[in-house]
């Protein structure tokens, strides 16, 4: 029954170090067959690891524990390589290559930890059910595939930004005058560039939205019918999977699904709003949740004017994408759309939560809102290349500054067109990884201008 | 031990040349006692090669020596042929001053500041060994046999130690300009371990202007009303000369190509590192082939000299290669050479081998500052002349060292790149170096630095005065600034005029201001506002265009400054830490950085290796502040 012999990665990918565990009594011959180093109980010991082949896999740590002193119980070995996604897959081919152990199934360690009485099963039902998560296990087994590509792409892009950063610098360093600038073509480079950011940003939003759940943030000023919306929303749709109290004590998120969509709302229902000051909550609040929120929905009372705290509201969440929901339609109604369908030049949306008018809109609006109609999703759709919602971000801030950078340059503002334009670098450069982008940029002028005297 | 020496001083000054210069005025105005050593009392602050100052991101230097009370800025307003104002279209921050100068009168003016301090024995011999008792710097003996005491010396050897110079198959041991090179400071540093480095630069040939068909030149004029470097200079009054531009073409190209066999940088005569930010004629062809044609500048030397330097042709090549290629150039087909290009090898050291205020790390009370340092530039040298000198100074009278962070001036990012990375080649400054380069403009050098140097005496109190009184005038202008006015016809007719956007209802003067093509002077002509000098004027202009970017570089100032504060203990063993890459933990060994904020700047040395630092620096003062 356990007497099978078994692998897994046991770190995310991405950290600097992997971690391969095997258990069973294969252990040991495993590491035999592939590891040069030393093997011991209770000895971590450097050396390589080499497939059947004879090729070098990587320079390694291996730790070997024996029967019964280890977290399984079992003979149990620990190899930690380099966190490089092909380092791991290497590692993997070569353990499955010997014939000696297979693949873990998901609880695999935990269970027979139990098994063989290394654990209660109290302890082991812990354990387990962090790994249940089967949803994290595929997004990271997705990651692992996506790693390499991920790199190449935005390694591309950096070079873009660094040779258009160098031609600025060097028009800026420049003594001659004989470095012309060609605002125009650099503008369109700049814009090009910032393009291809947001599109892997965008990429990336999608991917996670579906993967994870779209977090949609309801803020509006006290009584504007927040907290009817969201249940009328969530009861109608009758997919209330859980309620989580979030991981701010006041906020309560719930999960649902908007058309097909997984979404979080995150919702102040929780609080009483008598207890603060009335304008500084709305406006702090509505701040909070925003910086998080994949989707903004601004609710305003359909019974009344829009007032100046309606608006300070909103003013917390520049940048989001945003909806007005009109609430309340089914009393007196004060609110109306402009022309376009507006309201403070967002897309607006009544409703009413007790007659249900309104909500089938709402819910379409929100998914087109979310996961827009894009001629390119069925390549950036459902497979995006950028996961990590650091990378995500980073995308987003080359974006915006590639894109003030390209304006900049052509209002002849060339000092301010190249800080953002460095700072795009700068924000390329931390998904790389890269260590020093200034030495790389003063490089790149170098050898790609002919500056000085 | 006293009567070993021949003369006491406080402090020697190694070498005359523009870091020598600002050493030995700043030690001396800071009341020491300066002995100034020079091979040739006729090449105190030479111009071994161009004869300009200024120019991008060297322009920003000159300004923060003046505003350290340095002499730079005001030897050259008064020794000026041409000043120029360069990157006038590419925004304040990058806007730079470049000044042509007579190069002689430069010389005697700067000579006749140094004879002029009371504080400075200025003498015509060659430091031949640095004197150290206890590890630190006691005394200098020369090459006529003299032996001074001092208790700091500052070496400012610029390019003349074991200098060699080649021009084609001609090799000679000599100093720039045929001056002698100076032989024995070398094996001296040596001794104290100082691991030397073979550096190279080059000039290029002079021509006779008479020569000159300038005609066949454009010319390039000078600006005015001429700008001025120094804080303490008003208006100036001047008849400037022109310079020239020209090019080379296929034809030079053609003969520099079938002739790189006899370059001694081709031909292997040369072994040492030349800079890629001022490549002779020969590198340009060799790595940039494809480009048809390079500009070349001719400047004039001086006003009572027919010597024009041929900027952009900086070569080594054979004396009838030089000929030949030149008058294959339009203007230049008739030229007579007076001085054939050279390029020039010398000693220097390896500068990560000083603290940030360029003191030795290992020898109290030795400096180094300029070319010595890896550095190439007049300006370069002069900033870190008057940084080493000021700390030399601060140094023997026991004071704390004044430290000038890379987010308060060029000269800090200069003296904090090469001494905390140290460099490959001839280091030149560059405004792309400079990351907080939106702050450090070369208009408001006086507001980042010259309070910062009240405590060295080196600030007059007319200067103090003028800075005051700047600072008064901008704080009432941007308070002028921050009121609304409404849409009026005035206005409206200055927007277009612009190409601005109307303004509807009310508008506040700053938001004006911030537009591009709106000047203050535009709306002094139809608003209230307070008349204010022209240096309070750019800087009202250049906050309110770039208010934003200012807060936030300010910001990460403020990241820095907290990253500074953690101090890194001395005695730090890195090969203890095993969580540092093996890398981080070997530069962070041999480069010994003060604090976090430097370690974090060194390349090689990662976020995650920060990181790691940084627990362990706290856990380390947990640990010691544990009770016991």
């Amino acid at each position: 029954m356990l007497d099978k012999t078994v692998f897994a990665l046991s770190t995310p990918v991405g950290g600097a170090i992997a971690i391969m565990r095997i258990s069973g009594e294969n252990a040991r011959p495993l590491l035999e067959r592939l590891f040069t180093g030393r093997i011991a109980h209770r000895r971590v010991s450097y050396g390589r690891i080499v497939d059947e082949n004879g090729e070098i896999i990587d320079a390694c740590c291996a730790a070997f524990f024996e029967a019964p002193d280890s977290y399984t119980g079992e003979d149990m070995a620990e190899i930690s390589v380099h966190g490089s996604l092909a380092v791991a897959r290497r590692l993997a081919e070569a353990i499955e290559s010997t014939g000696l152990a297979e693949k873990a199934g998901p609880g695999d360690f935990t269970r027979r930890a139990y098994l063989n009485g290394k654990m209660d099963l109290a302890e082991a039902e812990a354990v387990m059910d962090m790994v249940a998560a089967s949803a994290e296990r595929s997004r990271r087994a997705a990651a692992m595939q996506l790693e390499g590509r991920l790199s190449a792409v935005i390694a591309s892009l950096y070079e873009r930004i660094k040779l258009a950063c160098a031609r600025l610098a060097n028009a800026m360093d420049d003594d001659t005058g004989e470095a012309e600038l060609d605002e125009a073509a650099l503008a369109a480079e700049f814009t090009a560039a910032a393009n291809e950011a947001e599109e892997l940003k965008e990429g990336g939003l999608r991917s996670r939205i579906l993967r994870e759940g779209a977090r949609v943030a309801i803020i509006g000023s006290p009584n504007v019918g927040k907290s009817s919306l969201l249940n009328a929303l969530i009861m109608r749709e009758r997919a209330i999977v859980t309620a989580i109290p979030g991981t701010t004590r006041d906020t309560v998120e719930e999960q649902a699904e908007i058309e097909g969509l997984p979404v979080i709302f995150v919702d102040t229902a929780g609080i009483r709003e008598t207890d603060d000051e009335v304008e500084k909550l709305g406006i702090e609040r509505a701040r909070r949740e925003a910086d998080y929120a994949d989707l903004v929905l601004w609710l305003v009372d359909g019974t009344r004017a829009i007032r100046k705290e309606d608006i300070d509201v909103l003013s917390g969440v520049r940048g989001k994408k945003t909806a007005a929901v009109i609430t309340k339609t089914d009393l007196d109604r004060a609110v109306y759309p402009d022309a376009d369908g507006l309201i403070n030049g967002l897309p607006a949306f009544p409703t009413s939560a007790v007659t249900g008018e309104g909500l089938t809109a709402l819910r379409r609006g929100m998914a087109e809102l979310l996961l827009p109609e894009n001629p390119h999703s069925e390549s950036a759709f459902p497979e995006s290349i950028v996961t990590n919602s650091r990378h995500i971000e980073a995308l987003g801030r080359a974006a915006d500054a590639l894109f003030a950078a390209a304006r900049l340059i052509v209002s002849g503002e060339t000092d301010a067109a190249y800080f953002e334009a460095r700072s795009a670098m700068d924000a390329a450069a931390q998904i790389l990884g890269t260590e020093d982008p200034g030495e790389e940029l003063v490089d790149a002028v170098f050898s790609h201008f002919c500056m000085g005297k | 031990m006293s009567a070993f020496f021949d003369e006491k001083y406080d402090i020697a000054v190694i070498g005359a040349g523009h870091a020598g210069c600002e050493a030995a005025l700043a030690c001396a105005r800071m009341g020491l006692k300066t002995l100034v050593l020079c091979i040739d009392l006729d090449s105190v602050a030479l111009m071994a090669c161009n004869p300009s100052i200024g120019g991008t991101s060297k322009g920003h230097l000159v300004r923060e020596v003046d505003a350290l009370g340095g002499e730079m800025g005001l030897a050259a307003d008064d020794c000026f042929i041409q000043m120029r104002m360069l990157n006038t279209g590419k925004g304040p921050a990058v806007r730079s001053l470049r000044a042509q100068m007579d190069k002689r009168r430069y010389h005697e003016r700067m000579k006749a500041a140094l004879e002029s301090e009371p504080n400075v024995t200025l003498r015509q011999d060659e430091c031949a060994r640095i004197l150290t008792e206890n590890g630190a710097v006691f005394g200098i003996e020369t090459a006529l046999g003299a032996s001074y005491a001092c208790r700091a010396a500052v070496v400012c050897s610029g390019v003349y130690l074991k200098s060699r110079v080649h021009t084609g198959e001609y090799h000679r041991d000599r100093g720039p300009s045929g001056l002698a090179s100076a032989t024995q400071l070398s094996d001296s540093l040596k001794e104290l371990g100082f691991e030397l480095r073979r550096f190279k630069t080059g000039t290029p040939p002079r021509v006779a202007k008479a020569s000159l068909d300038l005609s066949r030149t454009e010319p390039q004029y000078g600006d005015f009303p001429i700008p001025h470097f120094s804080f303490m200079t008003d208006a100036l009054e001047r008849e400037q000369v022109p310079c020239h531009l020209t090019y080379t073409n296929e034809k030079t190209h053609e003969i520099i190509r079938q002739n790189l066999n006899r370059s001694p940088m081709y031909s292997g005569s040369i072994h040492a590192t030349g800079t890629r930010y001022c490549p002779s004629i020969e590198d340009k062809i060799v790595r940039f082939a494809d480009k048809d044609r390079h500009q070349l500048f001719i400047e004039p030397e001086g006003l009572t000299t027919d010597e024009m330097y041929v900027q952009g042709l900086s070569t080594s090549l054979p004396r009838d290669v030089q000929e030949a290629m030149l008058r294959t150039i339009p203007g230049l087909e008739n030229c007579r050479v007076m001085r054939y290009g050279y390029a020039i090898e010398y000693d220097c050291i390896d500068p990560t081998e000083l603290t940030p205020f360029l003191m030795s790390r290992r020898i109290p009370g030795l400096f180094f500052a300029g070319q010595i340092n890896g550095s190439s530039g007049y300006e370069e040298a002069a900033a870190q002349g008057i940084y080493a000198g000021i700390n030399a100074a601060l140094a023997v009278k026991g004071e704390a060292p004044l430290v000038i962070g890379r987010e308060e001036a060029y000269l800090g990012v200069l003296c904090d790149d090469l001494t905390d990375k140290g460099t490959n080649e001839p280091y030149r400054m560059m405004t792309c170096r400079a990351e907080y380069r939106m702050l450090l403009r070369q208009n408001n050098a006086d507001m980042r630095l010259t309070e910062k140097a009240l405590g060295t005496g080196l600030v007059s109190p007319a200067r103090y005065d003028r800075l005051m009184r700047k600072k008064e005038e901008i704080r009432l202008a941007s308070g002028a600034l921050k009121r609304n006015v409404p849409a009026s016809e005035a206005l409206t007719k200055l927007l277009t005029d612009r190409g601005s956007a109307d303004v509807r209802g009310s508008t506040s003067l700053e938001m004006l201001l911030k537009r591009s093509g709106i000047t203050y002077t535009d709306l002094l002509a139809i608003y209230e506002l307070p008349a204010v000098s022209d240096e309070a004027r750019e800087e009202v202009e250049a906050e309110a265009l770039y208010g934003g970017y200012v807060k936030r570089q300010q910001e990460q100032i403020e990241k820095l400054r907290r990253m500074e504060k953690e101090t890194i203990p001395t005695d730090i063993d890195y090969m203890a830490i095993t969580n540092l890459r093996t890398e981080a933990r070997q530069k962070l060994t041999r480069l010994r950085p003060v604090n976090l904020g430097a370690a974090a700047r060194i390349s090689g040395v990662s976020p995650a290796d920060i990181a790691v630092l940084s627990i362990y620096l706290k856990s380390r003062t947990e640990d010691e502040n544990a009770p016991r």
